[in-house]
């Protein structure tokens, strides 16, 4: 029999809201609303307050109600809801956290309180199905860089690797800020990155090749060292090679991420490789991981756009493995956890 | 007002200035970091978090904008390190008192034995403590790896302390 479940996001900027259905290994998207804070910025006049959790509040019924409605559910459909509740912004993590509760009282569902950042592999399964066992998970975002070794996804994970420092793509907005881009950085850095040399400016690659730290990654390296070429070229009154600083910027970070994933699978013996998270939209990483996947013979399963950055479908899809795996559901007093661990799938 | 100037030659050193410091911080203090990207607040940082036995790694709470880390005293007593990071308060614009206020910080310091460390904390985090030592960093522009570090003290109790320390292990400078 398919199952439904209801997840819902509001870790961070996004308030996302969504219905996925699954029977099997088989997954089916129904309905991912997200509130776009561009809503937001019409109607508070301005630049939304960061840490506003009254923006997730405000948009918390309206996405609910247009998950539920695109797929043609009620609430009484639904068999369970699941909300990320951890790691992310305290305040924002609360708003969608005692939400779903209320939800699920009000309705007398079960509900999981789940992982965001483990969502962000489980966001895959939208397109390709259930993550194999044995597959190797790379989540790449604003606040995340991490290696996973899945495995049973997504009762038995383990983290190969984290970031030591600064994230890729904290990174990339560090160095965008600098360079007088607008926050986040991601997107435009891309687009100038495809009109500059990759190569233009050395770039160093954090931890490439330490032994000691095979799957660990450190990018605050990268940052200080593009802050200071550009430091010196305005020193020297020189024109800022935006382009080019772009290009070389996401050479190295896309060919260091990649190329330590590549090697995470042939270290665990691992034929899928899943990827996710905000900063896994990069096409310089998504055509570099494509690349060297195929020359390993190694399956890449990276989703589209929309299931990369913060969404609601993610936390959903999280729900119904837990669910088919008969994980029991989370307690009605289970607390949100800004630093939740990053191998525990729910509370 | 009082100051010293230390001066590192890498990363290693001002790990372990951080790791000098931690010997004379205590609950209720805040030290607040300036310094231009890649000066070594987070490093510094991570150097005090290894001497305060920080059960967790101290990476960058930038995404996040605030990370708790359970620590130990060098009284032996336990407490938390709030790890603040306002840059992205900064770079987004708007009204940066009621967000960092919004973070709540003020609520989990008192009551808690916590120490706050606040990354792009000048001019927003001040009224939190009375007990602040301002960090600075600046970056050599000829020599790439050395680090100008400064330390005021606006009440900062440990800072006589701190200062013999760190004399003794770096050497004092006077530019």
């Amino acid at each position: 029999m398919a199952i439904k479940v209801l997840g819902i996001e509001s870790s961070c900027d996004e308030t996302a809201a969504a219905v996925c259905k699954g029977q099997g290994g088989e997954r089916e998207i129904l309905s991912n609303a997200v509130a776009s804070s561009m809503d937001f910025h019409a109607r508070f006049g301005g630049v939304i307050p960061e840490i506003a959790s009254r923006a997730h509040l405000e948009a918390f019924a309206p996405v609910v109600k247009k998950a539920l409605s695109s797929s043609r559910l009620s609430l009484s459909d639904i068999d369970a809801l699941a909300v990320s509740a951890g790691p992310g912004l305290a305040g924002c993590l609360a708003v969608g956290t005692s939400g779903a509760k209320g939800l699920a009282l009000g309705a007398g569902k079960p509900f999981y309180a789940i992982n965001h950042v483990i969502a962000h592999l489980a966001a895959s399964e939208g397109e390709f199905g259930k993550i194999p066992d044995n597959s190797v998970g790379l989540v790449v975002s604003g606040g995340h860089t991490t290696l996973f070794k899945l495995e049973n996804f997504p009762s038995c994970i383990f983290v190969a690797g984290s970031t030591l420092d600064d994230a890729a793509g904290e990174c990339f907005d560090k160095i965008g800020r600098l360079m007088g881009l607008s926050y986040p950085a991601g997107a435009a850095i891309d687009s100038l990155a495809r009109k500059g040399d990759p190569f233009a400016i050395k770039v160093p690659q954090g931890l490439r090749g330490r032994k000691d730290r095979l799957f660990d990654f450190s990018f605050s390296g990268v940052k200080t060292s593009v802050a200071r070429t550009i430091e010196n070229m305005r020193e020297e009154n020189r024109p800022i090679p935006i382009e080019d600083i772009c290009a070389s910027l996401a050479e190295s970070v896309a060919e260091v991420l990649s190329r330590k994933a590549i090697e995470a699978c042939r270290h665990f013996g691992s034929k899928v490789l899943v990827v996710g998270g905000g900063f896994s939209a990069n096409s310089q990483l998504r055509s570099k991981l494509k690349a060297k996947a195929e020359e390993s013979g190694i399956e890449l399963r990276i989703p589209s756009l929309s299931l990369c950055t913060d969404n609601g479908a993610m936390v959903s899809l999280l729900g119904l493995d837990l669910l088919e795996e008969g994980v029991p559901f989370s307690p009605m007093q289970a607390s949100i956890d800004s630093s939740m661990p990053l191998n525990l799938a729910s509370f | 007002m009082e100051e010293i100037k230390v001066v590192t030659k890498n990363t290693g050193e001002t790990k372990k200035l951080g790791e000098v410091l931690s010997s004379y911080v205590c609950p209720g203090d805040l030290l607040i970091l300036c310094g231009p990207l890649g000066a070594g607040k987070t490093t510094f940082t991570q150097g005090l978090g290894e001497g305060l036995e920080a059960e967790r790694p101290i990476i960058s709470p930038t995404f996040t904008l605030a990370r708790e880390v359970k620590i130990k005293f060098k009284d032996g007593k336990g407490g938390l390190l709030i790890h603040v990071d306002a840059w992205r308060l900064k770079a987004r614009g708007g009204d940066i008192f009621e967000e960092f206020e919004a973070l709540g910080i003020e609520d989990d310091f008192e009551g808690n034995n916590a120490l706050v460390v606040a990354e792009w904390g000048d001019k927003i985090a001040e009224p939190l403590s009375d007990h602040i030592l301002y960090v600075d960093f600046k970056r050599n522009m000829e020599r790439e790896n050395l680090r100008l570090i400064s330390f005021t003290s606006e009440g900062f109790e440990g800072f006589e302390g701190f200062k013999k320390s760190a004399e003794a292990v770096f050497g004092s400078f006077i530019d």
